[in-house]
């Protein structure tokens, strides 16, 4: 089977699984106890506003009736509007996007980056005091819980330190001219440095501790596939050849062993979507999370179901990708 | 060999410290940001606004923006919520008490520059009343038609700055209703040019006009100069959204915001301890409370409410899930509020007494009985799984065996709002009026099922009084009876608080729980 064929397989089967989170996205709704709008409007409203929402949001219509209108209006990027602030969802969660890609995309930045690096350091210098080193901070990594990790890090470099701002995106007063809706890029395209810098500043210590745990995650998954490369038959022949080391190690046994690396960024990067949540939050960070968690505090249910449905569907397409990729790099899966 | 691995060590800590080096690399960061602030006051809360329209506002994250942007016809003077001029500078009332005519303010205008006038007041109310009017409906939910929509009949212009409000029967609480932010006047022009989005976009008379909202960062509003009352002393007020209580303690802490609302009992220490922070806390207008199910077995016996009611020590609980930071509560009202009685001792903690109670009401073996509560903070407990905790204790102690049912708030609300429970927790804020806990919540909102016909009418003959006293004599007669009858145990009434930096003077938390930043200056 050629890669062609393989795509369009793989595309085919994702359909069963985006009709599978759709309808799972749509009964959210219906799963929590009681009626919808009275839950979304509270005690206190009048009848009059009840009906119009329950208009609004088609409940007076039959169960299938009420997914099929969903689903095919979600299939054309359209999910309603909001319940709070009558916005298109599509328009809020696009406004969104920007901020928390921006923040995941530095993240994975620093997590592949320094992954790899630690990854092989280890694996080069297997059983000795710079391998347990690594792994030990790796498995620190892991472990720390990111809301506390955000805190302490505020608490070090803002509050003691001043060296860095505590929260938002950007200093109150200094503006960047919205182009991409990433800061960073937009301050650079106008020039604008003042903003650049700052807007840095702010990325620093939310990207950093939404990274910990991928960046751990791709150290030991780095390591452990060096370890079984390094131990085949064509590494012992390539230094038998007098190659240098270190040529061996990053040319012949860093590529082969990358394969099993690129699927764990691919799941961390579908992974990084839920944890920007609490890093959003404890950073208030403007992206998709603190738009989830605050629709989810006010039952704004068009919202919840629109970010669930688009994130959802943002990480079987990164999922598919990865495969892809997978394919790509390592003919053998294509075949199989 | 053993030199490469001293140099991969060196290495390692070298790609170690250049990721902490790339955060240290900006040291004037921090500075600049504290530096620019200048005449600019920031607040920090943990909620955005969902609208700034003050005819559909309702929650915490809009109150205290409305006002800032906006004025009423009046506005109160005291904490009994008494009255004092504003857009109106004088007022009369019929003979029978349903006839309210507001002479205006001359020469106020709005912040887009529309005249303040008659027109102006009857637009902003009968776009909440009159469903024939074109801007009727642009939310869900209107404050004001909690309040008011079934008091006011009509409301007219008598001449260009004179306007007469016409009531279906006296109601009592109406000139301290218009002095609430629901009743707040808006400008006809940006309703008809904004339409739907106006509450994006709000145009009043108030101190601050509106500058820029970012949804879930900031709303921004800069100081009316032309202000017919009180000129602003700040040039910009900003409203920061920052979600998470330790992060925003921490900015209060650097400086980039100057104050912060809602202090957690858990930061109370480290505020108080703060030499360069003021921090300040004021009675909350706000009840949380048990609420028994009178309507079904086994509270439908008054006898095992006392028991319970009896069982349960109140001061303790209020001492370690408030941390000083609420009063404990005797009546279903605050005892800020006029008419609250004195003469009630309330239930004293009493094992004994429980025990014997529990016997007569049937129960000599003791009894098992749910207690509903729920997940996450309200203004009046931020801790109710410890609460619950504590009166399981106390309970089981009288031979009443308490399981907790913990819901998410949505779910624990409609599972009370539709009396399924046998006892749960609930609460009630709102305008410290009479009315508010002893006619609205109790009769319709508290969750009891509880509304005796003696109930009913004290209420009535209350709301259609203008005098204080006679209202408070009616309303003291009502506590009476909730506590001979018990269809609630109250436990406490939550302060509000706020802390702010010692670099400001003039921010005040009114008894309302709002945020008054109109007289604030920089020292």
């Amino acid at each position: 089977m050629g890669l062609y064929r393989y795509t369009i397989r793989r595309l085919v089967l994702a359909i069963p699984t985006v009709i599978g989170v759709s309808i799972i996205v749509f009964l959210l709704i219906h799963i929590i106890p009681g009626n919808p709008v009275d839950v979304m409007l509270g005690a206190k409203a009048t009848e009059a506003a009840r009906i119009a929402l329950t208009e609004r949001l088609g409940l007076d219509q039959p169960l299938y009736l009420q997914y099929w209108n969903w689903f095919t209006h979600a299939l054309q990027g359209d999910f309603g509007s909001s319940v709070t602030s009558y916005e298109s969802v599509t328009t809020a969660v696009l406004g969104r996007f920007p901020a928390t890609i921006e923040l995941t995309l530095l993240s994975m930045t620093i997590a592949v980056v320094f992954g790899i690096i630690f990854g092989v350091t280890a694996a080069r210098y297997r059983n000795t005091i710079v391998d347990n080193l690594t792994i030990g901070v790796s498995l620190l990594g892991v472990s720390i819980p990111v809301f506390w990790l955000g805190i302490m890090l505020i608490y070090i470099f803002a509050a003691v330190m001043h060296v860095l701002p505590v929260s938002g995106r950007i200093t109150m007063g200094l503006s960047v001219t919205n182009i991409t809706g990433l800061y960073l890029l937009d301050s650079l395209i106008t020039g604008n440095w003042a903003a650049f810098k700052d807007c840095f500043m702010h990325l620093l210590l939310p990207a950093f501790s939404l990274a910990t745990i991928p960046l751990a995650l791709i150290t030991r998954v780095t390591r452990s596939s060096m370890l079984d490369v390094l131990n085949e038959d064509y590494i012992r022949t390539a230094r038998a050849k007098g190659l240098p080391y270190r040529s061996v190690v990053f040319k012949h046994a860093l590529k082969n062993a990358l394969i099993p690396v690129i699927t764990v960024i691919g799941l961390q990067l579908g992974t990084m979507l839920g944890g920007a949540i609490l890093v959003e939050t404890v950073f208030a960070w403007p992206g998709i999370g603190r738009l989830l968690i605050t629709a989810i505090s006010n039952r704004d249910y068009p919202t919840v179901q629109g970010i669930v449905f688009m994130i959802s569907f943002l990480f079987i397409v990164i999922n598919l990708v990865v495969d892809l990729i997978y394919a790509y790099v390592d003919p053998r899966i294509r075949f199989e | 060999m053993k030199r490469s691995k001293l140099l991969s060590l060196i290495l390692v800590i070298a790609m170690t410290a250049t990721v902490f080096a790339g955060c240290g690399g900006g040291d004037t960061g921090g500075e600049e940001q504290s530096a620019d602030t200048g005449n600019n006051l920031i607040i920090a809360r943990s909620t955005d606004a969902l609208t700034l329209d003050p005819g559909y506002a309702y929650s915490e994250g809009e109150i205290d923006l409305m006002y800032h942007m906006f004025d009423g016809l009046v506005k109160f003077k005291n904490a009994d919520l008494e009255v004092e001029p504003a857009l109106a500078e004088t007022w009369d009332t019929s003979e029978d008490g349903t006839e309210w005519v507001f002479h205006l303010r001359q020469g106020v205008k709005f912040h887009d520059g529309t005249d303040f006038n008659a027109d102006a007041v009857v637009f902003s109310f009968s776009r909440l009343i009159d469903e024939n009017h074109p801007f009727y409906g642009m939310g869900d939910y209107s404050y004001f038609d909690y309040l008011l929509g079934d008091a006011i009949k009509s409301v007219e212009t008598v001449d260009d700055y004179t306007v007469k409000f016409t009531l279906n029967d006296k109601f009592a609480p109406f000139l301290t209703y218009m002095g609430y932010y629901s009743e707040f006047i808006v400008s006809p022009t940006a309703v008809e040019k904004y339409g739907q989005e106006f509450f994006k976009n709000p145009v009043g008379t108030g101190p601050f006009k509106f500058s820029e909202w970012k949804k879930d960062e900031y709303v921004s509003m800069t100081a009316n100069k032309d202000y017919w009352g009180d000129v602003p002393q700040i040039d910009t007020l900003i409203w920061k959204v920052v979600p998470d209580d330790s992060t925003r303690l921490m900015e209060l802490e650097t400086g980039t915001v100057q104050a912060v609302k809602s202090i957690p009992p858990n930061q109370l220490e480290k505020v108080k301890s703060n030499d360069a922070l003021i921090f300040e806390q004021v009675a909350g207008a706000n009840i949380f409370y048990l609420a028994f199910n009178v309507t079904k077995e086994p509270f439908n016996n008054p006898l095992l409410r006392k028991a319970v009611s009896y069982a349960i020590d109140v001061p303790s609980l209020v001492a370690s899930s408030y941390e000083g930071l609420a009063t404990a509560a005797i009546n279903p009202m605050p005892p800020t509020v006029f008419g609250w009685n004195n003469s009630i001792e309330g239930y004293t903690y009493n094992p004994e007494k429980a025990k014997q109670l529990l016997a007569e009401a049937g129960y000599p073996n003791g009894i098992t009985v749910d207690l509903n509560t729920f997940t996450g903070a309200r203004p009046y407990i931020s801790r109710p799984l410890d609460a619950a905790e504590i009166i399981k204790a106390n309970c089981a102690e009288c031979g009443i065996t308490v399981n907790i049912v913990t819901l998410e708030w949505g779910d624990h609300k409609t599972t009370l709002d539709n009396l399924e429970h046998d006892m749960g927790f609930i609460g009630w804020y709102d305008i410290p009026y009479p009315a508010n806990f002893l006619s609205t919540m109790l009769l319709d909102g508290s969750n009891t099922g509880w509304a005796p016909q003696t109930v009913v009418d004290l209420t009535q003959k209350a709301l259609s009084t203008y005098d204080r006293d006679e209202q408070s004599a009616y309303y003291k007669e009502v506590q009476q009876l909730v506590f001979e009858d018990t269809p609630l145990l109250p436990i406490a009434h939550s302060d509000y608080t706020i802390a702010y930096s010692k670099d400001i003077e003039g921010l005040e938390l009114t008894v309302t729980g709002d945020i008054n930043a109109k007289n604030v200056k920089f020292k």
